[in-house]
């Protein structure tokens, strides 16, 4: 008797703990959504840009390596369209599939460049963390929650909480509601590098092989089909990297055999002489620095026009 | 299975409740099951290294129990060197190995061992411990053997501090799994707070602190002094965290059900002094070492040099077992340093009767909480650091105190906000001991509004991605 009344009096605190918390992650939730959509500059700022707003001609998706190399003003000259790169820092294949699959329900771009980089298709623990950047669109945009339920088993039990998907984000949304645009050093989603590096490139004869994780591989391959279902040109592109790498990467013999299967064109500058090796054209040995970026982008574009158009 | 993860928080409710809907008397063989799921969560294959100690310490606490003389040694030092031994070969081997290839290699030979491609098994250090200090206790007479073989197996594995402690004497634990322990809300409601504390520090402070450490610690060469400074202080706030976060998770969950673990960690960082601060620190090991080899090297009951040759030694054995590396090994000297250090300056100080100005009151105090604060960021710079060569660089960065400080806001704000609500809670568990309290208010309003708050402060600030408890890999 005692026994169940202690246990119905500890369900009662419970209860009215959780309802209490409920009431405010979702008033806290709202406010966060309301302020996080208001931003004006930021990461977070360009990929609402990416997701929602964005109608430019030449879209550029990739990571940081995207962000960093290709200058939407070259292409826009070469080509005589408009262009944003969507490119984000530290997101990848599965970051780029879902900005392109919220791009593509409302609009069709003319051209779409897919930066990919080694060891991208990578099994590993953790793998999928970088797709926080994306939680706070989960509520509103189901063509990207299969994507986002990979992030771990529980995924969709987190994100009964509507604070979950602006974790570790309110100083940075506070910032940048009013943090002037102007301010960033963003240009239509290039973000320009401005150092040099200062040690020798490095011959890496041997990497450990690494196995491919399937659901990247899938991926891939739908998001290529995305673009061609619409009848936009796409293609992928490996851009350089600063050391020499003797090894074949699995990532990049898995792109090079889809993009074949699929008739899409690979291009691969990732030991391109032009830039590798060059301690003048990288910040570090993984980004172009902005100089270099804007001479990688007519190169790329120059052999884009002439494969595509 | 991690402690800051979905699974065990479902985990933990099913087996709670299973616990008390289930009578007295089969309540062992539950905890004993689920804690064997909560250890194969990890590699369910290791689970035979530990069923292997198991029977070995179980039998050697028997056979001790039932022999007298030589023979009861014997049998002690069988459980001691099944139990070494294991870390030997899994922990060790191939730390040895390495020294070895150097070694060989310097001579111009090369080694013939191979390597050992193993992982360490998780926790193994710790209920390793545990386990020795079961036959130990039973050998010296302080502890009659158990005889109930689950429910050894259960002292062993108990899943609470299975991975990470506390390390438990058997005079502390075995006889609670024979206790009945009624549901009492008043204890189940102080052990949820508990574990609420803990999720707080392990993934609000410790896990926010791990982003700026790692990327600091990682790569020291692309790193100044004045970042690498910051980063050691915060690495000083993210063990801290870490392993007493997980140490409060631990007890919360066993005083739940009603098991009273010993307490780790009592706020360190405002000790005054080395030797105080290692009666704050991992406080269940410190008492292991001082209990089963610094005793057993002869205590204080030997001539001064041969303690303060004992104390070091102990350190040095403390470092080893953190981790199978050099920088383990120098941290552990350093401390004992540390440690000899300051007793040979307390025992001049009372010799020659000496004032020290300024040494005393508040001031006073407060310089030597930072003094020991300095000292113990300095070792955890050999803690924390990859390698002996990456700590010295480390320290040569350091000492030039220049550079810009690597730092992007919001990193820096949650960093540095999760320190101060640190600081704040212990320092007023600290200096105003029963004075007013949140989570223990009379008021619900307030009780309630805390437990939110921190609740909040998970959701808000807490990393759910990649975290691991550092003390894992010991």
């Amino acid at each position: 008797m005692k026994f169940n009344s202690s246990i119905m009096v500890l369900l009662k605190k419970l209860f009215i703990l959780f309802f209490l918390l409920l009431v405010i992650d979702f008033a806290a939730g709202a406010v966060l959504k309301y302020f996080f959509y208001r931003q004006k500059s930021g990461l977070d700022y360009q990929t609402i840009y990416s997701m929602k707003k964005s109608r430019e001609d030449i879209l550029f998706f990739g990571s940081s390596r995207a962000s960093h190399h290709y200058v939407p003003s070259v292409f826009s000259d070469e080509f005589n369209m408009s262009a944003y790169n969507t490119g984000r820092d530290g997101n990848f294949i599965l970051y780029g599939y879902s900005v392109a699959k919220s791009v593509l329900a409302r609009h069709t771009p003319k051209l779409a460049v897919i930066d990919i980089s080694r060891k991208e298709f990578q099994r590993k623990e953790g793998g999928y963390d970088y797709l926080s950047s994306l939680l706070p669109f989960y509520e509103d945009n189901n063509g990207i929650r299969d994507i986002l339920n990979q992030r771990s088993r529980f995924e969709r039990v987190k994100l009964f909480s509507r604070i979950y998907p602006y974790n570790s984000l309110f100083p940075v949304i506070a910032l940048n509601v009013v943090r002037d645009k102007s301010k960033s050093a963003n240009i239509n989603g290039f973000i320009p590098l401005f150092r040099s590096i200062d040690r020798p490139m490095k011959t890496i004869e041997t990497e450990p092989a690494y196995e491919l994780d399937t659901f990247l591989v899938d991926a891939f391959r739908q998001y290529l089909r995305a673009f061609k279902e619409k009848g936009i040109p796409v293609a992928v592109v490996c851009s350089p990297y600063y050391d020499k790498y003797v090894m074949k990467d699995a990532t990049i013999d898995s792109v090079n055999e889809i993009c074949s299967q699929e008739a899409i064109p690979f291009l691969d500058y990732s030991q391109d002489p032009r830039f590798s090796g060059h301690q003048s054209k990288f910040d570090d040995f993984h980004h172009l620095n902005e100089e270099a970026a804007r001479e990688f982008s007519k190169v790329c574009s120059d052999s884009l026009k002439k494969i595509l158009f | 299975m991690l402690f800051n993860s979905i699974e065990f928080v479902i985990f933990f409710i099913i087996v709670t409740s299973l616990y008390f809907a289930l009578e007295h008397k089969y309540r062992w063989f539950l905890l004993l099951a689920a804690s064997c799921y909560f250890y194969m969560a990890f590699v369910p294959v290791y689970i035979l290294i530990l069923g292997f100690t198991i029977v070995i310490d179980y039998y050697a606490g028997i056979l001790i129990e039932q022999s007298e003389g030589k023979k009861r040694k014997s049998w002690l030092i069988v459980s001691l060197i099944a139990n070494i031994g294991v870390l030997a070969v899994f922990k060790y081997y191939n730390f040895l190995n390495d020294n070895l290839t150097f070694l060989l290699g310097q001579a111009g030979k090369e080694n013939p061992v191979p390597y050992l491609s193993i992982l360490l098994p998780i926790g193994l250090s710790f209920h390793t411990f545990q386990a020795m200090s079961y036959t130990i206790e039973v050998y010296r007479g302080h502890q009659k053997a158990e005889r109930n073989f689950g429910i050894y197996a259960l002292y062993v594995m108990f899943y609470p501090q299975l991975v990470a402690g506390p390390i438990e004497r058997p005079q502390n634990l075995l006889f609670q799994f024979y206790a009945k322990h009624s549901f009492e809300i008043n204890r189940v409601i102080s052990g949820l707070k508990l574990m609420l504390w803990g999720f707080f520090k392990k993934l609000v402070v410790a896990d926010r602190l791990a982003t700026y450490v790692d990327a600091a610690y990682n790569y020291p060469e692309n790193h100044s002094g004045i970042t690498l400074i910051v980063a050691t202080v915060f690495f000083a706030f993210q063990i801290y965290c870490d392993f007493s976060g997980y140490s409060d998770i631990a007890i919360g969950a066993a005083r739940v059900m009603g098991f009273d673990l010993m307490k780790n960690f009592n706020r360190p960082y405002f000790a005054s002094s080395i030797s105080e601060f290692w009666k704050r620190w991992h406080i269940s090991l410190s008492t292991w070492f001082k209990d089963y080899l610094y005793i057993s090297l002869g205590g204080n009951r030997v001539a001064v040099p041969r303690m303060y040759f004992n104390l070091f030694i102990v350190f040095l054995i403390s470092g080893l077992w953190h981790g199978a590396n050099w920088t383990y090994v120098i941290w552990g000297a350093l401390n004992g340093f540390y440690l000899v250090a300051a007793i040979m300056r307390d025992r001049f100080i009372a010799k020659y009767k000496l004032e020290i100005p300024g040494s005393k009151g508040a001031a006073g105090k407060s310089f030597n909480i930072l003094f020991t604060f300095v000292l113990i960021c300095f070792s955890w710079i050999f803690f924390r650091a990859s390698n002996v060569s990456d700590a010295f660089l480390i320290i040569r960065k350091m000492a030039s105190f220049d550079g810009p400080l690597y730092s992007t806001y919001p990193t820096m704000f949650f960093c540095l906000l999760s320190i101060i609500m640190l600081l704040a809670v212990e320092a007023k568990q600290e200096y105003f001991k029963g004075s007013f309290s949140f989570m223990n208010n009379r008021n619900p309003v307030i009780r309630y509004s805390t437990y939110i708050f921190l609740l909040l402060m998970i959701l808000l600030m807490g990393v759910f991605d990649g975290g691991q408890f550092i003390y894992f890999q010991f």
